[in-house]
């Protein structure tokens, strides 16, 4: 049992910095390197009650501050890239990133940042996860979501409708990076120890995968991504080296047959059973066009 | 000594080009970013590592590993991007570039599944050193860059000259249009998909020669060199590709010099977000592919 409630709450962790990152793709800014964020939420939490022994109380929202500006900084030098560029400049950012804390004795280089005081207790963990997901699933549902839905599907089209595409990209940017970095917190004071590896690319290779299988068309997705991909291998049993390889197959699953991820595969059934009448979906992530084959 | 490093940078980013020109083809002809595209060069060099190990001499080795290649890069695009292209709107990048993501890993983990997580060492290496000039250069380096030359010069031949070049370059410009045409665009996106495989695989022994030692994950800092390299010097544009090669190369060597090994990534890094500041499109300006 406490094996499970272990593995839960490390998904719950993830999951905040997963809903994050699920409001940033929504907004069509696809960040592969969002472990980054979770990293400087983590450094400077952890540094700061480090070094200057202050509280947790004081720390985990200076995090939350520092997370939020770098976010808003990063997207607004960002703001000309679209999809792929954007994915590109991210996974460069993830590695530079580690390079360059490595060099930082402040945040104790090569070793990582150690001796933080371990105060995330459970009820902290699961209250975060639950007001993160207050905020993302209120932002979500907002004419201001709806607006940051048009600015992922099409950016000049939604420009010409009258949406400022560059202000609701970079805020949108910048509440996803604060919610990492408060994820990133949480990490930093359960386990006491934030190594630069812990914020390079393959956690947020993890993190992306999370949200596109899990779904990046539903709020529940990233929720549903983490806790499934978390627990799956625990229950099947797979070595660490064979899930890496299912959780590829299962991105390709997603990117040809279900673009909708596992949210927008269970949708229609829990609308079943809520007695709920199928609701015809409209955007491009729903529609295939019917090509002739030549 | 700075005039050696510098030319230590240019020899070495020979490999470069050739991952640059890759990714260049790839988007300029399907607009996809191929984010597994290194990793082919990984599975060449680890398929020419097990057939010398089981027997093979050097040229079937290399064929084998060609062929193996592209067939992986031919079965992803039928099976996982064909797909995910005839999405609506930005989906139509979006759902591919995830899926060569997890084709990657894939890839990566599976080689690390058989081969294991380790370095597995090259069965040919040129490590030693020439004196060209009072110069120190490494013999390896300068055959990845003879090889990279041709192979390029080949490369554009192809594209300029002949009726296939003339089609890819159709595609590039107007899918839609080179398919009133009547190009038949199925065709040339698979070619080019075989084509760039056929490149990452060549890529991917000369990293073997001239570096030695491999690794199941040395492609992702392949592939941000290479991706880096196509945007510096402008997407779809294949002399582009080469100059940006060119450019990481020379800094990358003589951010080694002055600021020492750990700055090399994030370096690369700086270069991308300047050119992204001043010159959003690129050292080369296209439509297309040129």
């Amino acid at each position: 049992m406490a094996f499970w409630i272990t593995i839960l709450l490390s998904a719950s962790i993830s999951s905040i910095a997963a809903m994050g990152l699920f409001l940033q793709i929504r907004s069509g800014q696809l960040n592969v390197g969002m472990a980054v964020f979770v990293g400087i939420g983590a450094y400077a939490s952890g540094s700061f009650a480090v070094h200057f022994g202050w509280p947790p109380v004081v720390t985990i929202p200076i995090a939350i501050v520092v997370g939020g500006l770098i976010g808003a900084a990063f997207s607004a030098i960002t703001l000309r890239l679209h999809h792929w560029f954007f994915a590109v400049t991210t996974v460069s950012l993830s590695v530079a990133a580690v390079t360059g804390v490595t060099n930082i004795p402040f945040l104790g280089g090569g070793l990582g940042l150690s001796d933080i005081p371990i105060v995330a207790s459970p009820t902290l963990i699961v209250l975060g996860l639950i007001a993160s997901f207050a905020i993302v699933y209120a932002i979500d549902k907002s004419t201001i979501g709806l607006a940051i839905r048009a600015t992922g599907d099409d950016q000049i089209l939604s420009q010409v409708f009258g949406v400022p595409v560059r202000l609701l990209r970079i805020s949108a940017f910048a509440v996803g990076s604060a919610i990492a970095a408060f994820s990133g917190a949480l990490y930093a004071h359960r386990f006491g120890l934030f190594q630069p590896p812990d914020m390079g690319t393959f956690p947020s290779m993890l993190l992306f995968i999370y949200v596109i299988v899990g779904g990046k068309t539903n709020v529940f997705g990233p929720l549903l991504g983490t806790f499934f991909l978390y627990t799956m291998p625990e229950i099947v049993k797979i070595t660490p080296e064979t899930e890496l390889i299912v959780y590829g197959l299962f991105m390709i699953l997603v990117a040809v047959a279900m673009p909708g991820g596992l949210a927008g595969f269970l949708t229609p059934t829990v609308r079943f059973l809520l007695g709920q009448r199928p609701q015809k979906q409209v955007g491009p992530d729903s529609a295939v066009t019917t090509e002739s084959k030549p | 000594m700075l005039l050696q490093q510098i030319i230590s940078g240019v020899l070495a980013s020979g490999i470069y080009a050739l991952f640059a020109v890759g990714f260049t083809m790839i988007f300029g002809i399907m607009n996809v970013l191929n984010m597994a595209h290194a990793d082919f060069a990984m599975v060449a060099a680890f398929a020419v590592i097990s057939a010398v190990a089981s027997g093979f001499n050097p040229v079937e080795a290399v064929a084998f590993a060609a062929v193996i290649t592209i067939a992986i890069a031919v079965l992803l695009e039928r099976f996982a991007l064909r797909r995910g292209r005839q999405y609506k709107g930005d989906a139509a990048t979006e759902m591919p570039l995830i899926a060569t993501i997890g084709a990657g890993m894939v890839l990566q983990n599976g080689a690390a599944l058989i081969f294991g997580n380790k370095s597995v060492a090259f069965p040919w290496q040129m490590w030693s050193f020439v004196n060209i000039g009072g110069m120190f250069l490494t013999q390896g380096l300068i055959v990845s860059m003879i090889v990279a030359v041709l192979l390029l010069a080949a490369l554009e031949a192809l594209v300029n000259m002949t009726d296939f070049g003339r089609q890819m370059r159709a595609v590039a410009q107007n899918s839609n249009a080179a398919k009133i045409m009547g190009i038949n665009t199925d065709r040339v996106v698979v070619l080019t998909m075989a084509l760039s495989a056929l490149l990452a695989a060549i890529a991917g022994c000369l990293v073997g020669i001239s570096y030695g030692v491999l690794t199941p994950y040395m492609g992702l800092s392949y592939t941000i060199k290479g991706l880096v390299a196509m945007i510096i010097g402008g997407v779809g544009s294949l002399r582009g590709a080469m100059m940006g090669a060119l450019l990481i190369g020379v800094v990358e060597a003589l951010a080694v010099t002055w600021l020492g090994s750990q700055s090399r990534d994030t370096t690369v890094f700086l270069i991308l977000l300047a050119t992204l500041l001043i010159r959003p499109a690129g050292l080369v300006r296209t439509a297309g592919m040129k």
